[in-house]
């Protein structure tokens, strides 16, 4: 296949991942994150004559995004944690106090949904990621589920 | 755990800190190891799960396409990698048949475009004789050839002239400029109609001991080598539509760029140019 087709088809399959990659690495900086997604991009294309482009070219796009992203910091001299976003601007993600009025809010889930939810508040710290697996969904899957189930108990009537 | 004391944990603000403090903290280890031991499949589906979270995910399907575009934008404006040809001077003397024959038959056999040809070989050289399986699209042999021909005689030099042209192509605005250099006159004959564009481009060695090179920006492409009429001719394919093309002969060094025609158009103006 011609290189130029497969650098396209490499950007339409990895863009994504790496511009969240580099949002990690920046923390809250989004369009820090786009820049430097969009210079480990054009290194690819500068250097497709240069790379194996079938082989671990996602690892590659990875380290030019840490090392790209690294330049950036330091010319930008800023880090902000994740950590230290506040929890209520995550719209909907967390139940607020008085909507959960009593326990009865939760006739309204599924014996499995209920399970999940306990096991999910009840789990100690450096346990809810495992919940992923043995349940046998994704992280991605498990925090979807979470949040649809906890949606259903703020919706309930009771 | 009962029901009421969920409810009193699902009341706690910072329910869900812990959850991605913990997918902070595997994303960090991940990103501790060496590079080769990274689990990028864990990494991507934590950022995407953090990304999904603050809404990041919709932002970047929203700006993906234009932020795609603007990469490839910029791609177009490095200083491409030049690829510089140098072409070998070849004396012209009675020609090699066999290539351009087997090429043509090739053609046929894929059922491309389809076209017989046929080849005699003369004391002079080649003829090639093209009858298209679609007349219609033949276009008049002399298409123009005369007032090319015409153009570079003024400008010192006899050329080989293209004896076909796809008929839908018409000179455009960069039809026969003219540039003098110091040792070098290059004449240049564009056509083009919609998507395709031919541009044919005549550099005459004024100094005849010149050894010129010549760069054709490509980022990359496939070449082939052929000989006609003892000609070494330089077929640089960068894409299904786009081919460049190199020979010298005698003192003239011709670049054929053609923008939107398929390989076989490609090819029967290069032949069309030593009948």
């Amino acid at each position: 296949m011609n290189r130029g087709k497969q650098c396209n088809q490499i950007i339409e399959k990895y863009y994504d991942e790496i511009v969240r990659y580099c949002f990690f690495l920046l923390k809250d900086d989004f369009r820090g994150a786009e820049d430097c997604a969009h210079d480990a991009f054009l290194l690819l294309l500068r250097k497709q004559n240069e790379l194996d482009l079938e082989q671990n070219i996602r690892g590659w796009l990875y380290a030019s995004a840490n090392r790209i992203v690294k330049d950036y910091r330091k010319k930008q001299l800023k880090f902000q944690a994740m950590l230290n976003y506040d929890p209520e601007d995550m719209n909907d993600q967390t139940v607020q106090a008085e909507e959960v009025g009593c326990s009865d809010a939760f006739d309204c889930l599924t014996d499995q949904e209920l399970e999940l939810l306990k096991a999910y508040y009840s789990a100690p710290k450096g346990e809810r990621v495992d919940l992923a697996k043995k349940y046998g969904m994704s992280i991605s899957e498990l925090y979807k589920k979470l949040h649809k189930i906890r949606e259903k108990v703020r919706k309930s009537p009771k | 755990m009962t029901n009421e004391e969920l409810a009193a944990k699902m009341q706690e603000n910072d329910a869900d800190r812990g959850f991605f403090e913990e997918l902070l903290e595997t994303l960090e280890a991940e990103q501790n190891k060496p590079a080769e031991e990274r689990n990028y499949d864990l990494i991507n589906e934590i950022t995407a799960t953090l990304c999904e979270a603050n809404g990041t995910n919709a932002l970047i399907a929203e700006r993906k396409t234009d932020a795609i575009t603007r990469i490839m934008q910029d791609a177009e404006q490095f200083k491409p990698k030049q690829r510089v040809i140098r072409v070998r001077w070849l004396l012209p003397i009675a020609c090699a048949l066999i290539f351009v024959t087997s090429n043509i038959l090739s053609y046929s056999v894929f059922g491309m475009n389809a076209f017989s040809a046929a080849v005699r070989l003369t004391d002079g050289g080649i003829m090639i004789s093209f009858k298209d399986d679609n007349p219609a699209a033949q276009s008049n042999p002399d298409r123009f050839a005369s007032e090319i021909l015409d153009i570079c005689q003024k400008n010192g030099f006899t050329p080989l002239v293209p004896q076909y042209l796809p008929a839908e192509l018409t000179p455009d605005s960069e039809w026969g400029k003219v540039d003098s250099l110091d040792k070098t006159t290059n004449v240049v004959f564009s056509f083009a109609h919609k998507k395709e564009k031919v541009i044919i481009t005549y550099t005459y060695l004024t100094d005849p001991s010149l050894e010129l090179e010549i760069g054709i920006p490509l980022h990359s492409y496939e070449n082939t080598t052929e000989t006609i009429c003892g000609v070494s001719v330089e077929f640089f394919k960068v894409n299904d539509t786009e081919y460049r093309v190199v020979f010298k002969a005698d003192q003239v060094i011709y670049t054929i760029w053609a923008d939107g025609l398929d390989e076989l158009e490609t090819r029967k103006i290069v032949y069309s140019m030593f009948s």
